[in-house]
């Protein structure tokens, strides 16, 4: 199976790349070559989400295309292309990680040209797309209250709320020290309010954890009364618990996941197919209503009244994977 | 044929010579004792008959097949040498019945069940076990397991049959019951057996033929009773009971049958005694006498002509039941006696101590 | 008698060559095949640790995966872990050992249904206790300290699982099972009579535990030991559940930082650093072969015995309320935690609204759930016998016998267990990939069932030699004799005596197939999902209710693996 697999990639591949290059936009010739591919092999460092996986059955069904899921964590997906691709063996077609481990890939040239993706066109500033990789759906990151210990007039409205003293040893964070959404988060307050914010949160000794699913439910049983950051796609998780998502006035951090194509890939037309798929107003919407902000044009308009007001809100800003080890360092020093 | 012949049979650890080039032929139907101290290489001798190791030198060979030769590096494991063996430990297998234990060997053969069935059941009989062929190994005494290790030993109808110790895990009665019975199915069977025992009554009792090893090598190979009465060194002879040795000149020697008759002066004393070689007069000796052998005499009582006589004093006596161990110095050296428990003995009595030629030996020094 | 047939005939029928290669040539094919196994994604991270780039890229040779070890945190990190692992290792082995005299030495009551209580704790996967504790022993709203704060009227804090104290804890509670599995048949299998002649010496009841039965168990108790801390030394999940939140760092925590928290993942010396914890790890083998070299520890003999039993009298309710205690601290508490939770909607909040069987009907309906569970249950199996069949070899040549290689043979064993999971992984992974193409392993259920076997072997070996070790040589030279071969004297009599052994190693090896991560979700592909992945897919998916459900499924099943397995055990020691 697997060898049949490695070897007809390697006989027909690069005259498919090839042609289906030549064609341009003619887009109804590549979901034809992509209905002939008849599958798509996706490695994604989403695990276990089951929005992901709505999209793609949406997709198999409407194409007659078999989606194979490789989910593993980001670090293990990045290393898993690496070393297929330096024994050769090119299993996988297209790639969806968080926008850093993706810079981080094409930077080592992991993926080939996406080619031409019609509904790139609908792409929303702040994100974007360019000829390796389009955005996907993005986190975004927010705060968690515990209703019954935080009562509304407490509520944080700024991020700069959080230096109050009230608060002191009673925040639970995902720690800034690692990456994830802390490390993104503690980027995106120190290009907005520079290291003076982080050294007083520092000293309202934030108890750090590494395990998102349990930080959230010790918030909700009121372990802790404030959990951050949030992802907001979360929130669909924690249904009737007494818990509330907060968007302060200055924005939400957020770290957008791209889709790119693998070097090599088996099915690149399939990929294309996908990626212009995932693009469709239906497919985001998906995500729009799981708490994820969607990447194209008029989605947050339709998502469902409860989280619409939660997504519709200002893009503070996301991370940049040149300044990774730098920033981690820097959290290191400032958190001890 | 020989049944089972080692031929310059040797084993090394090191610069030890655990066994030192043993040579021997074991007929067919024959008893076959390897007697010595512990750490003599009895049982590396039987182990390498076994095959459980392997001979670094020489050849052995079985049933007229050669199952292992150093030279040509031939080393046949010990499952295809089929033999039956009896271990010190008897090495029941405690997770088997009476039965699978005996069964094994034929099991391990692949042979048809009915068979086996009907084979372990007479070797069972034979060792009269047949009413516990289910009871679990486990729960038998140690007499039991011993007749148990014994019909698994049999049912295959070995070709040899290989027993290290067997007897000195039961009591003084039980092992001579044991041993009689043993011999007697040895006997009824007529099955080739090698026998490990440090013990020289039993190997006496037992045995065809003894072999008395010492520090690796065979010392002499002959009848119990040959050994006892005719040992070709002091080692041999000191290894059975406590025998007087009196250092001696030899005066005159003539022969007589097989055997040489050496007259002999020593130790205060002059008379006979035989010989296995001829001696030169002026030569040196040991004689060895057996402590039973020692005539005990009244006082002044006048010895035969060719006796060997002293006159000496009781200076110790042990009463043993059927028989009575004295001490008695004479000529200034200490002579053991073993007499009738009936003759009574008072420490400090002076005897006379007779010895007929026929029961003196002369070994040479 | 047997016919004698001429010489010739019988020099034919076997054939010299066999008997002369057959030997050389198994063992030259066991080390080629353990060598695949452990010494190539061993050797393939050694490549790693000295190469500036994983295997694949352009790089250099260097050192400086080594030269960036010695760093003031690293060496925190190393004290913290050795510490933790031998204070677990040491409270631990001293707990199982009491545990495995109760039950097995003792008229305690109800020891047959304790014994299979006993070990439970070994088999829930480790994610679920540690939501459980943390669940129950948190400072803030942690159900001990509301207790303790309602029982005493104070608003102190009883117990802090965020702490050293919690991650050991956390740890005993796999290491004493473990430890109590290993330990508990060389103490039913011990010949009374060699504790007996010792209180005939004069030596008190204690004195004889401490010198002889103790003494005796040496092998199998200095194994468990060592397995144990070696164990505890890459554990992972303790220390990153209970340790990172509050700042204790441990080896494997530097590790994965290495791999996961930089831009570039620094395999060079994620790599560097599990070869240093492996060359600590090998003092302490060399150790341990010392402590046990030229002692003889044969208690099984051929003689007849019954394992003695103590009579304790009325102590022997406070024997039975250790074992209940023990049981209810380490399995009670945090899994009824966990059952009375999966009823609910969320952990950990009981109101009637939220009362669902939800949780359930998710996992029965989930496909991908039974899809991986099937793969799991089947590498679960084959992987489980091949490797105790792999172990029950190597620890027979090992420890039985004298033949050229075993030494070699015995280290490519141990290899694996010496590796933090997470970085072998990265071996396997490395080794896999660059295999030729024909060679239908990577990719596959081979890879999986491959480098499952390779981490099971070490347990396998130890707990086959340990079990080998109490067997005297008798027992099995008399089979030899009596015209079995050699593998039929291994089933037949070693295997079928050690099979109390054989059966627990399986148990363990099958449930640390269930239960292994690092290497499986690096090994995976669509077709081949396992159990520990699809429910680290639930975990993240934020349904840490659905994994708990499948937790209790397996513990359902350790439940009835142990139950059948301790009947069959009680029938044979029945017998006895």
């Amino acid at each position: 199976m697997q060898r049949r697999k490695v070897l007809g990639l390697l006989a027909a591949s690069p005259a498919i790349v090839r042609s289906a290059a030549a064609q341009g936009d003619d887009w109804s010739k590549v979901v034809e070559a992509a209905r002939k591919e008849g599958k798509l092999v996706i490695y994604t460092a989403s695990i276990g989400s089951p929005f992901h996986r709505t999209v793609i059955t949406a997709f198999e069904k409407k194409y007659d295309i078999k989606v194979d899921l490789l989910e593993a964590r980001a670090s293990e997906v990045r290393e898993r292309v690496r070393v297929e691709q330096a024994a050769g063996r090119f299993l996988g077609d297209l790639h969806h990680n968080g926008a850093t481990t993706t810079g981080l890939m094409q930077r080592d040239g992991n993926f080939q040209p996406r080619g031409f993706v019609p509904n790139v066109k609908n792409i929303e500033p702040p994100y974007e797309a360019d000829d390796i990789r389009i955005p996907a759906e993005v986190i975004s990151y927010c705060l968690l209250v515990n209703k019954n210990i935080v009562k509304p007039a407490d509520e944080p409205k700024s991020w700069k709320d959080l230096l109050d003293p009230r608060w002191t040893g009673k925040i639970l964070s995902d720690d800034f020290r690692a990456l994830g959404g802390g490390a993104v988060f503690f980027v995106v307050m120190q290009n907005a309010f520079g290291r003076e914010f982080h050294e007083k949160l520092a000293a309202q000794k934030p108890v750090f954890s590494r395990d998102i699913a349990n930080s959230e439910r010790r918030t909700a049983r009121g372990e802790f009364p404030l959990y951050l950051p949030f992802s907001l796609q979360n929130l669909n998780n924690l249904k009737g618990l007494p818990v509330k998502a907060i968007v302060p006035a200055e924005g939400r951090p957020y770290i957008r996941f791209d889709l790119s194509t693998l070097k090599n890939a088996p099915h690149p037309n399939a990929a294309r197919l996908f990626m212009n798929h995932y693009l469709e107003v239906d497919s985001q919407l998906v995500f729009g209503n799981a708490g994820y902000n969607p990447v194209v044009k008029g989605v947050v308009e339709k998502t469902l009244p409860e989280i619409r007001p939660l997504l519709a809100t200002k893009a503070m800003g996301t991370t940049d994977y040149t300044k990774q080890d730098e920033m981690l360092a820097l959290a290191k020093e400032i958190y001890k | 044929m020989p049944s089972v012949t080692l031929h310059g049979v040797g084993r090394h650890f090191g610069a030890l010579k655990a066994v030192d080039s043993v040579d021997l032929a074991v007929e067919h139907g024959e008893f076959l004792t390897l007697l010595g101290p512990s750490g003599c290489g009895k049982t590396t001798t039987l182990r390498m008959v076994a095959g459980l190791e392997r001979n670094d030198t020489g050849t052995i060979v079985i049933g007229g097949r050669t199952v292992s030769d150093a030279a040509a590096d031939l080393f046949v494991p010990p499952d295809r040498r089929k033999l039956g063996m009896v271990f010190q430990s008897y090495a029941i297998w405690p997770h088997m019945t009476v039965f699978d234990n005996v069964a094994y060997p034929l099991a391990v053969r692949r042979h048809p069940k009915a068979e086996i069935r009907t084979r372990v059941m007479a070797a069972l009989r034979l060792v009269e076990m047949e009413a516990y062929a289910e009871r679990p190994a486990p729960a038998l005494s140690g007499g039991q397991q011993q007749r148990v290790a014994i019909a698994r030993a049999l049912v295959f109808e070995p070709e040899v049959l290989l027993l290290d110790e067997p007897l000195s895990n039961l009591d003084a009665r039980l092992r001579a019951q044991m041993g009689e019975e043993f011999r007697a199915l040895q006997r009824r069977l007529n099955i080739t057996t090698l026998y490990v025992t440090h013990d020289q009554e039993e190997a006496m009792a037992l045995s065809d033929r003894v072999v008395v090893m010492d520090k690796g090598r065979a010392l002499q190979i002959g009848a119990p009773e040959a050994v006892y009465r005719r040992p070709a060194s002091r080692t041999v002879a000191a290894f059975f009971g406590t025998p007087n040795f009196i250092e001696a000149e030899v005066t005159a020697c003539r022969a007589e049958g097989d055997d040489y008759v050496l007259a002999i002066e020593g130790a205060g004393a002059q008379g006979d005694c035989r010989a296995g070689q001829a001696h030169r007069p002026g030569e040196r000796v040991v004689v060895m006498i057996r402590a039973e052998d020692v005539a005990l005499g009244r006082p002044n009582e006048p010895a035969r002509a060719g006796q060997l006589a002293w006159t000496g004093r009781v200076v110790d006596g042990v009463f043993r039941g059927s028989r009575r161990s004295l001490a008695v110095e004479a000529q200034g050296r200490r002579l053991n006696v073993e007499c009738p428990a009936t003759r009574a003995a008072t420490i400090g009595d002076t005897v006379t101590l007779t010895v007929d030629a026929d029961n003196a030996w002369a070994l040479r020094e | 008698m047997t016919v004698a047939v001429p010489l010739a005939d019988r020099e034919a029928a076997y054939p010299r060559g066999l008997e002369r290669y057959g030997r050389p040539a198994g063992i030259a094919l066991l080390i080629l095949g353990l060598g695949f196994l452990t010494l190539y994604p061993m050797a393939m991270l050694l490549y790693g640790s000295l190469h500036s780039t994983p295997p694949g890229m352009a790089g250099t040779f260097n050192l400086d995966g080594y030269a960036n070890l010695a760093t003031a945190e690293n060496l925190q990190a190393l004290v913290n872990t050795v510490a933790l692992s031998l204070v677990k290792s040491v409270l631990s082995l001293a707990l199982a050992i009491l545990l495995a005299w109760i039950v097995a030495r003792t008229d305690t009551p109800a020891r047959g249904v304790l014994e299979a209580l006993i070990t439970l704790p070994f088999f829930i996967p480790p994610i679920l206790t540690a939501t459980a504790w943390a669940m129950l022993g948190n400072a803030q709203v942690g159900t001990i300290n509301l207790v303790w704060r309602w029982l005493t009227g104070s608003d102190g804090t009883l117990v802090d699982v965020f702490s050293y104290g919690g991650i050991v804890w956390h740890m005993m509670q796999y290491s004493t099972p473990f430890m109590f599995l290993f330990i508990v048949d060389a103490f039913r299998a011990m010949d009374p009579s060699l504790e007996e002649s010792s209180r005939m010496s004069g030596a008190s009841r204690w004195q004889t535990f401490w010198r002889i039965t103790f003494g005796l168990m040496l092998p199998v108790t200095t194994s468990a030991f060592l397995l144990s801390f070696i164990r505890g030394m890459e554990s992972f999940e303790s220390a990153v559940f209970f340790g990172t939140p509050v700042g204790i760092k441990v080896l494997t925590t530097q590790i994965f930082d290495l791999i996961t928290q930089r831009a570039q993942p620094d395999y060079q010396s994620a790599t560097a650093m599990g070869f240093a914890s492996l060359a600590l790890m090998f003092v302490l083998l060399l150790v341990q072969s010392r402590l046990l070299r030229g002692r003889s520890y044969t208690t099984v003999t051929g003689k007849a015995y019954a394992p003695s039993v103590t009579r304790l009298g009325a102590m022997r309710w406070v024997t039975f309320a250790i074992c209940v205690a023990f049981f209810a601290l380490t399995v009670a508490l945090p899994v009824g935690q966990l059952l009375l939770s999966s009823f609910f909607q969320f952990f950990g909040f009981y109101q009637l609204d939220m009362l669902t069987l939800e949780h359930y009907r998710n996992v029965w309906e989930n496909r991908q759930f039974w899809g991986a569970f099937g793969n799991t249950l089947l590498l679960g199996f084959v992987g489980a016998t091949a490797t105790m069949v792999l172990g029950g070899i190597v620890a027979y040549i090992t420890t039985r016998t004298t033949w050229r290689g075993r030494r070699l043979i015995d280290i490519l064993a141990w290899l694996p267990w010496m590796m933090p999971g997470m970085v072998l992984g990265i071996g396997f992974l490395w080794g896999f990939a660059i295999l030729p193409h024909a060679v239908p392993i990577y990719g596959t259920l081979w890879a999986l069932l491959l480098a499952y076997i390779a981490l099971g072997t070490p347990v396998a070996v130890r707990v086959t030699s340990g079990a080998y070790a109490q067997i005297a040589k008798d027992i099995e030279e008399c089979s030899r004799v009596h015209g079995a071969g050699w593998w039929q004297t291994l089933g037949r009599i070693l295997v079928a005596l050690a099979w109390p052994a054989f059966a627990v190693g399986w148990v363990l090896i099958f449930f640390g197939i269930m239960r292994e991560l690092s290497a499986s979700i690096l090994l995976y592909v669509p077709d081949t999902e396992v159990l520990s992945v699809v429910m680290l897919k639930m975990w993240n998916g934020g349904k840490p209710e659905d994994v708990s459900v499948i937790g209790l499924v397996m513990l359902a099943m350790v439940l009835v693996f142990r139950w059948v397995q301790l009947r069959f055990i009680k029938r044979r020691i029945s017998t006895l």
